[in-house]
């Protein structure tokens, strides 16, 4: 072969390659929310959701509820018991690692934290006499700092949901949340699995 | 010369015709009972026969079906045009000690299986379908809509 048909083949090789990383980098991979329900009762239940991320990111902003308008929440009507969630959120966005919330009773065990580029909750409920396990029930929650800070974006009276799955979408795999009772487990987590096995 | 013409004609009608249940693929339902008398039903509609269909149906009968759940339209159609881009996949799976229900999008179609302790239900319809139908449930909606403003 001479030396122009190599310089024309590759030429050709070049663009395909070009062509072929521009296709990989515009096809990302699909993200799929996954939640889980396992009730090893005998009369228990197994319940398993598997919904792409994109279809929640399309589907948001068509919904119109009276919390809920272009995929933003007023943050007004999400106090829970006088807490002002936006506030909480505000504070731990800005702040360096550490424990934020501590509470122990005799009933459970809370601790709110940030880690690691995470925000973690966990809550242990203290167990019944007579039962076998260490707790009743536990919770963990853990929010990449990136998806609370997107979800704190739209200003101080709103929760941006669209631009958090945004987020959670750009951030890959994650852990979100775990519930743990004797009987009953629950998770909800995202990858890039369409099943949740 | 008539007679072979006649049959172009009719090879072409069919062949036009397949094309296009092909095209808008086909509904199906199997229902089958468990007990030993049982009965099992089956059949397949050409889902063009229901986008057509939604074009002959009374428009009363469609706005009493929108007059509740318009303002939910444009989101089960835009979750469906979604979800027909995204790969196959189990989307809901619950299963318990007398019921299993599977429903899943797989080529263009969402299917859903119901089996319980007396009967086996599959039903598979097609995305595309379904969008159509709500499509032309939200065109009814917003007719309705701008005929009670030029009322008032």
């Amino acid at each position: 072969m001479n030396r122009r048909a190599w310089s024309g083949f590759g030429a050709v090789a070049l663009l395909a390659a070009v062509v072929l990383l521009m296709g990989a980098q515009g096809q990302q991979p699909e993200q799929w929310l996954h939640v889980r329900v396992d009730d090893t009762r005998a009369e228990g239940e197994i319940v398993r959701v598997n919904l792409p991320l994109s279809v929640a990111e399309k589907v948001l902003p068509a919904i119109r509820a009276h919390k809920l308008a272009e995929g933003k929440i007023r943050l007004s009507e999400l106090k829970i018991h006088d807490v002002d969630l936006g506030a909480i959120l505000e504070a731990v966005k800005g702040s360096a690692d550490g424990e934020y919330v501590t509470v122990q009773s005799k009933k459970e065990n809370v601790r709110v934290a940030k880690q690691g580029g995470y925000l973690l909750v966990k809550v242990r409920e203290q167990k019944k006499e007579g039962t076998p396990d260490a707790y009743e029930e536990t919770v963990d929650i853990k929010v990449p700092m990136t998806v609370v800070e997107a979800m704190l974006s739209a200003g101080p009276n709103e929760l941006d949901l669209l631009a958090a799955i945004r987020a959670l979408r750009a951030h890959g795999d994650a852990e979100l949340i775990t519930v743990k009772e004797r009987y009953q487990t629950v998770r909800i987590w995202i990858d890039r699995k369409n099943t949740s096995e | 010369m008539f007679f072979t013409k006649a049959i172009a004609g009719m090879a072409g009608t069919t062949l036009l015709a397949g094309a296009l249940v092909f095209h808008e693929g086909v509904i199906t339902v199997n229902v089958r009972e468990k007990r030993a008398d049982g009965d099992h039903v089956r059949f397949f509609v050409p889902a063009t026969v229901v986008s057509y269909g939604m074009g002959l149906a009374p428009e009363e009968q469609i706005r009493r079906a929108t007059r509740h759940a318009h303002e939910y339209l444009p989101v089960a159609r835009i979750a469906l045009q979604e979800l027909a881009k995204c790969p196959d996949s189990v989307l809901v799976e619950v299963k318990d000690r007398d019921e299993h229900v599977l429903i899943e999008k797989r080529g263009g179609r969402l299917l859903v299986n119901v089996d319980s302790r007396s009967e086996e239900v599959h039903v598979g319809v097609p995305i595309q379908t379904v969008v159509s139908v709500i499509k032309e449930l939200e065109s009814s909606a917003a007719r309705e809509k701008a005929a009670a403003i030029v009322r008032d």
